[in-house]
């Protein structure tokens, strides 16, 4: 194993207490809707900086990894992701805490944290370098796509009617155009309203499309939020554990596919667990059953979303390219004390990154216990507080939540219109993920289209551009696959109904 | 009379005297830092790398806090609704703060930011991944005339300094090259490494940070840096840039004068500390020293020179 | 079933329409956008027009079933969304504290069912006190987030 004497650097009660310090600061933070882990570690590197470099960053990755976990609690138990990573948790994590297993999907989400968080360790530890080399192929034309592949995914997700996915991918998309444009300047949509001049706020409209329209409705019955089929006892481990072995091929691939998109810099959480989740939808035996609540569901996504975790190092740490967002703060901090990244880091500097691997891995494992007491405190006082303590408190938390993303007011009026207009939407059976997915990938789109088509048009080829490099060969071959595959198996159906 | 101008002499000098004391305790508690832009960018380091030298000349700590928003717009245009009271102090960036009032409504004019000290700028510089074919700037230059508009160049964001600065050169150089804007930093190191552009035009600070992966061709200052001794100056291939983006601090625009002064000599001194300066040239920043005393004079000459290159790229608002 | 079968997806419908405008008013203010800032916002606007009149060709044609309304209590969720409304309007103005103090306990009367005892009463502000007092810290003290004074607090 490469490093391997650094392993006891690592397991110093220095490194092993900011381990666990980061990893239940981190669940905390994410858990609450509107603080993403990008801002965790905005907030707490600071406190980093009188320490060495490896346990600053063994902190630091702690404080990461439980963020993008604890963002799992929010979309489980208030059909709010936590963080954006967390959306596609919703998917599956809400009707479940709706049936009454949302102890159980807080459980299974620990899990599949924890397994995806050592898969992109894994590869951070043996497979750095060469993976960050796949990494720089990926150029504009690559993520736009990627950004194509994943609008047809949201496509195929939407529950009852793919029009209505798409319409509301759509306005996703829309409402990404508004604000200054990246290329060429232009100001599109903003009109006279000042608030409107950076564009739409992801976590802002994260909130407010999620949350309030939960808010709305639970006003409007006393029925409690969330109930209770069963006793809340214990963590139902034995139940998740036996979920998860049957689902090893499922935690498996979607480590996968969230360590090679955390890889790929500027993709972080979102994407990744939305393409996990609807791979494992593809190929599962029953793929109606999910967004209804399947378990397999949660373990795609939280696995999927961890595992960035460690694949978005890989650049970071061998180039100096920040993998996920949270990398670009993580990196600024590195450069405060000195570190400088890059191939030397894993040569001559070695000592640095490799302790901190160690540590990630450490970190890592420690999140499932302390995952499962966070989590079932969690559970525990979201189901048993009444409702007029929790609407207004949780209220509290979006506005105060949409404050904190960027110091300004204006982000919270957003939230609040969006949030309205979010219910409106829902009544006439336009849900949320397709449109918050469409401004996540909108921006993506679109600048990886412009920078394409101006690279290939510097050589004369504009449309050749898109459609020759092998990469995209590819991701287009995924696209198509993606789109005409429900026929397949369509058509296999009605040609054999007793084949089941 | 002499007794009535004793008097208000006596006055006079008593409240400069109260005034004096209450400047002279200035700062008595955490001054506010506030970044116009997210975490992780070059306005944060720098101000990360003040953060001790606040506490070693005043005793006091800053609270960084992140505003960002509209480029930088966000927070400029909400700079002076705070007090006036030394407590809040704010980033700024040249060409930003001319630039963006030139293009659009962004809610705060030039004019309106009160800045007190200029304390450093990041030279732009042209740099090449360390296996490119372009060995010198000549190079460069001798393709890009070969076939006009082939050889593309990223930079961060569309009419910034990195825009403005491949502007500038293509006139000196007599060539045309393409500019591909990226998103920040990130993404124009990854297109730069990645080989999906010739050529990043870009700051020392990067070519810093991206080390033995990039060559620089060219950096934008009179002499050159001293973390980049191998990276020719324009001057030197004689083509007169001298550019790159400055960062300073401002108040908001209802301080007093005095404490305004105040401020800027604490910014001063910070700046003259060797141990930070060092910190500073390490990562490829480039000290400047612009006070009070000579903002006016020197801010004037910027919106000069700014303002002439934006309305030659046609950016200024109709 | 048969009369959920026969009902149109007005809901659908309505909102394929607004989205439909929304399209076509994109597409209007596109105008004076760039070359390049123009493709992508036209595109999208175009698209969304297709779509949605498609939607809403298809709803007209096959009845499906439509989204079942819920028995609510609207004039709650109407002064909720007013408080919410107010609190982001107001928060930088008058205050953080003040103006979440107030909208607190508005929501907090709006969300409750159970009738009013003064046991209840005083047990609820307690609560709400303390969940709202500690949340507002751990933003304000903890992580540093400046919450604005406005002119009250």
């Amino acid at each position: 194993m490469p490093g391997i004497e650094f392993l006891f650097g690592a397991l110093t009660p220095f490194n092993i207490l900011l381990a666990v310090g980061g990893v239940v600061a981190g669940t905390i933070i994410g858990a609450l809707p509107g603080l993403t882990a990008t801002m965790a570690i905005a907030v707490l590197v600071p406190f980093t900086f009188g320490i060495p470099p490896s346990s600053a960053l063994i902190a630091l990755g702690a404080i990461y990894t439980g963020a993008i976990y604890g963002g799992a609690y929010s979309a489980v138990l208030l059909n709010t992701p936590g963080t954006p990573s967390a959306i596609a948790t919703t998917f599956d994590g809400y009707p479940m805490a709706k049936k009454g297993d949302g102890d159980l999907a807080i459980t299974l989400a620990c899990l599949a944290s924890v397994i995806g968080g050592l898969v992109g360790a894994a590869f951070l530890l043996f497979l750095a370098p060469p993976m960050a080399k796949v990494a720089l192929k990926f150029g504009p034309v690559e993520y736009f796509w990627l950004a194509v592949f994943g609008l047809t995914l949201i496509a195929s997700l939407s529950e009852g009617s793919v029009l209505r996915g798409l319409v509301g991918a759509c306005v996703g998309l829309l409402l990404g155009t508004v604000g200054v444009a990246e290329v060429g300047g232009d100001i599109r949509y903003v009109g006279n309203f000042q608030a409107l001049l950076g564009g739409f706020d992801v976590v802002s409209a994260l909130i407010g499309l999620y949350c309030v329209p939960v808010l709305i409705d639970l006003v409007a019955t006393p029925d409690p939020h969330l109930k209770l089929t069963h006793q809340v006892a214990g963590f139902r481990l034995g139940e998740a554990l036996r979920i998860a072995w049957r689902s090893r091929l499922n935690l498996t691939r979607s480590s996968l596919i969230g360590t090679l998109v955390g890889i790929l810099p500027g993709a972080g959480g979102s994407i990744a667990s939305l393409v996990a989740y609807s791979e494992a939808k593809r190929v599962a035996k029953h793929p109606e059953r999910f967004g209804k609540g399947e378990p397999d569901g949660v373990l795609a996504t939280e696995s999927a979303n961890n595992a960035t975790v460690g694949g978005g190092f890989i650049p970071t740490l061998v180039l100096g390219i920040p993998g996920t967002p949270p990398d670009a703060v993580i990196l600024g901090a590195l450069m405060v004390q000195g570190i400088r990244t890059g191939p030397q880091l894993f040569g001559e500097q070695s000592e640095i990154v490799y302790t901190f691997i160690y540590g990630l891995f450490i970190a890592t494992i420690l999140m499932l216990p302390i995952g499962l007491v966070i989590g079932r405190y969690a559970f525990k006082s979201i189901v048993s507080i009444p409702k007029a303590l929790l609407v207004p408190s949780v209220a509290f938390l979006t506005i105060v939540g949409s404050f904190a993303v960027q110091n300004n007011a204006h982000d919270v009026q957003q939230m609040v219109v969006l949030g309205i207009f979010g219910w409106l939407a829902g009544r006439a059976g336009f849900t949320a993920s397709p449109i918050v997915l469409g401004l996540i990938l909108g921006t993506i789109a679109e600048s990886g289209f412009v920078r394409g088509y101006l690279i290939g048009n510097a050589r004369g080829e504009p449309v050749a551009e898109f459609f020759t490099r092998p990469i995209s060969i590819g991701i287009i071959a995924f696209i198509l696959l993606g789109l005409l595959y429900p026929y397949f198996t369509a058509r296999r159906r009605v040609r054999g109904p007793t084949n089941e | 009379m002499n007794k009535i101008a004793k008097t208000l002499a006596g006055a006079i000098g008593l409240t400069a005297m109260a005034a004096g004391v209450a400047l002279a305790a200035y700062p008595e508690k955490t001054i506010s830092y506030i970044i116009a832009f997210g975490p992780g960018g070059e306005s944060d380091v720098s101000a990360r790398l003040q953060e001790p030298f606040f506490k070693k000349y005043t005793g006091q700590t800053v609270a960084i806090q992140y505003k960002a928003g509209a480029g930088g717009a966000a927070a400029w245009s909400q700079i002076n609704s705070v007090p006036g009271d030394g407590y809040t102090i704010i980033g700024t960036n040249l060409p930003h703060i001319i630039l963006q009032p030139l293009q659009k409504d962004v809610g705060y004019k030039t004019a309106d930011i009160a800045n007190v000290y200029w304390f450093h700028y990041t030279p732009d510089a042209i740099m090449v991944t360390a296996d490119s074919p372009y060995k010198t700037l000549k190079d460069l230059i001798a393709a890009a005339k070969k076939a006009p508009g082939t050889v593309t160049f990223t930079g961060s964001g569309t009419n910034t300094a990195n825009h403005l600065a491949q502007r500038r050169f293509d006139k000196l150089a007599g060539m045309t090259t393409t500019y591909i804007p990226s998103k920040g930093t990130g993404e124009s190191n990854t297109a730069l490494l990645g080989k999906h552009v010739s050529a990043a035009f870009s700051y020392s600070t990067v070519g810093v940070q991206l080390g033995s992966q990039v060559r620089c061709l060219a950096v934008a200052m009179d002499k050159r840096h001293p973390a980049l001794a191998d990276c020719p100056t324009f001057k030197e291939m004689g083509y007169d840039l001298v550019s790159g983006a400055y960062r300073g601090l401002a108040v908001p625009n209802t301080t007093p004068k005095a404490l305004q002064k105040q401020v800027s000599d604490l910014i001063g001194k910070i700046n003259k500390d060797p141990a930070f300066v060092k910190s500073m040239e390490d990562k490829g920043f480039a000290m400047v020293d612009i006070g009070l005393d000579k903002m006016d004079a020197f801010m004037a000459k910027e919106q000069k020179e700014t303002e002439a290159i934006a309305k030659e790229m046609g950016i200024t608002k109709k | 079933m048969n009369e959920a079968a026969t009902r149109r997806d007005l809901p659908g419908i309505a909102g394929s329409a607004v989205f439909f405008v929304m399209g076509a008013l994109a597409l209007w203010y596109s105008r004076d956008f760039s070359a390049l800032g123009s493709v992508f916002p036209r595109t999208i606007a175009v698209t969304m027009m297709v779509l949605s009149a498609a939607y809403i060709a298809v709803a007209l044609l096959r009845p499906g079933a439509a989204a079942p309304a819920p028995a609510a209590s609207t004039w709650r969720r109407v002064a909720l969304m007013v408080v919410l409304l107010a609190w982001a309007m107001l928060l930088e103005h008058v205050g953080f504290l003040a103006t979440s103090i107030v909208a607190y306990a508005a929501i907090l009367v709006i969300a409750n069912y159970d009738r009013w005892t003064p046991r209840m009463a005083l047990t609820y502000v307690a609560a709400g006190a303390g969940v709202l007092g500690s949340l507002y810290s751990i933003f304000r003290f903890v992580l540093q987030v400046p919450l604005p004074a406005g002119m009250l607090l």
